[in-house]
Parts: C-alpha cells; sequence; structure tokens
C-alpha cells in the first residue's frame, strides 16, 4: 500500500453530503428527512 | 480588478449527486458577490464497466450490488426526487449505462477549445435525461456538435486517445488528495468541500476564500 499525500487544503461544509463512491452513491437521512417532509406538507395541502 | 477563485471540480458523468451537486455549485455561485472559474477534473466511478453494458441500471446495481431490483427502484425513485428538487428531471427507464472513459477524454478536449463547461452540461444532460449514450465514440462526436465542436476532429482524437494521459492524470490527482467520492471540489486550492452541498455552503466557503485574498 503506498501512502498518500496530505490533501493541501482544509475541509469545509457538511461531512454528510450526499457523494458516490465506486458504484454506489448513498441518499443522506437528510435528504430523505426533506423529502419525506415536503411529500407531508404537499398532502396537506 | 481581482482574478476569479478558482474552483476545481473532480466528478464522473454517471454519478447523479455530481449533476446535482453542479446545480447546488450553481446556485452557491450565483449568491456569492465575485468571479468564479470551474474547470472540472476526471473521476471514474467504475471503470470496469463495458462500453456497452447490456441493462439498465437497475440491472447494473442488482447485479453488482445485490439489491433487489424493488430496492433499486426505490432508490432510483428518490434520487429522482431530489434531482426534481433543483430542476433537474432524470429519466431513469431511458439511461445507458456505460464506461465514461471516452466521455472524460472529449471534456478534457472540449477543454482545450475553451468549451469544457458547455460540454460538461451536455454530457450529464444526454445521460441523465435525455437518454443519450455517452461511452460511444460516435454518439459523443454527434453530442460535442451541439456545443459547437467538430465532429470529426472529435472522433479522431477520441480514437487517437489523444487525451487519456490527461484522464489518467485528473484521476491520478485525485488519488493523491485522498478523494474518495464524487463530487468533489477545491476551492482557491485551500477548501475542500466533498458531496453536493446546499448552496449556501459554496457560497460561504467562496466568501472565505475572496475574504482571505482581500486581506491578504
Amino acid at each position: 500500500m503506498t501512502d498518500v499525500a496530505p490533501a493541501p487544503f482544509t475541509m469545509v461544509g457538511d461531512p454528510a453530503a450526499a457523494v458516490c463512491i465506486g458504484d454506489s452513491c448513498v441518499i443522506p437521512d437528510h435528504h430523505e428527512h426533506s423529502v419525506v417532509n415536503r411529500q407531508l406538507v404537499d398532502d396537506r395541502v | 480588478m481581482s482574478t476569479p477563485i478558482k474552483v476545481d471540480i473532480w466528478s464522473d458523468v454517471q454519478c447523479p449527486w455530481c449533476y446535482i451537486g453542479k446545480r447546488k455549485f450553481e446556485d452557491g455561485a450565483a449568491r456569492f458577490d465575485g468571479e468564479v472559474e470551474v474547470e472540472y477534473h476526471s473521476f471514474e466511478l467504475a471503470p470496469d464497466t463495458p462500453v456497452d453494458f447490456d441493462g439498465s441500471p437497475k440491472d447494473f446495481l442488482s447485479q453488482r450490488k445485490g439489491i433487489s431490483p424493488d430496492q433499486v427502484d426505490m432508490m432510483l425513485d428518490r434520487v429522482t426526487g431530489i434531482a426534481k428538487e433543483v430542476g433537474l428531471d432524470y429519466d431513469y427507464d431511458h439511461v445507458h449505462q456505460t464506461n465514461t472513459i471516452k466521455a472524460h477524454e472529449l471534456l478534457h478536449f472540449a477543454k482545450s477549445k475553451g468549451l469544457q463547461l458547455e460540454m460538461k452540461e451536455a454530457l450529464l444532460k444526454a445521460y441523465f435525461i435525455d437518454g443519450g449514450h455517452v461511452g460511444r465514440v460516435a454518439d459523443l462526436a454527434t453530442l460535442a456538435t451541439t456545443v459547437g465542436l467538430d465532429h470529426d476532429e472529435v472522433v479522431a482524437v477520441l480514437e487517437a486517445e489523444t487525451y487519456l494521459a490527461d484522464v489518467k492524470a485528473d484521476v491520478a490527482q485525485a488519488q493523491a488528495y485522498g478523494i474518495q467520492g464524487v463530487p468533489f471540489f477545491v476551492i482557491d486550492g485551500k477548501y475542500g468541500v466533498s458531496g453536493a452541498q446546499d448552496p449556501e455552503a459554496f457560497a460561504n466557503v467562496l466568501a472565505q476564500a475572496q475574504s482571505e485574498r482581500d486581506s491578504a
């Protein structure tokens, strides 16, 4: 295993934001919550 | 006059969060009171995918990950719903799962012609919305003409693999940075932002980079 040089930058933002890794694209929980919440509001209307 | 804030973005064409993240970044950049210069870099999520994969994304995920077709349908429906929130109408029923190496070579060629941003948008739209094939040279050459590139020149550079080394260099740079997932944004060479963040997050980091420049 080769050593990876440290990134020359500082990470910022939401560490749980949606990303694709390999052939896997995970849907973060907060995205699901926002969709579900919107659907509830729509249903109410 | 200040120089624009440079934003380097690692991304793949068949990455649903990359297109959603692109829209969110563009929204954030529009809220930023300054200029931004964007450059896209290549990242291959599934480099062993055949160009002519015989099946849909649902088949691909089922075969690769062992996820049931029903579960895949639910996942794709969720992503499609989130894409809609940023104005993108993903059409997974007509997506052609493929290998994106040629699409990345095309993006480097487009960059050499000053048309990379237009080509990136055209590729993502073709893949996720229009049911286009973004793995075959002939299809890519036709798509490239829609942003002003020359059909025959595109065929020539893709068949000669003129920009393959540039694609590999981008991938190697991502590995050196420890980038494991995309989209990944490097702002002004100082800040790393992973994933499809909210627009406000992008606007904030752009403002932070600008502020640091102004006070230097």
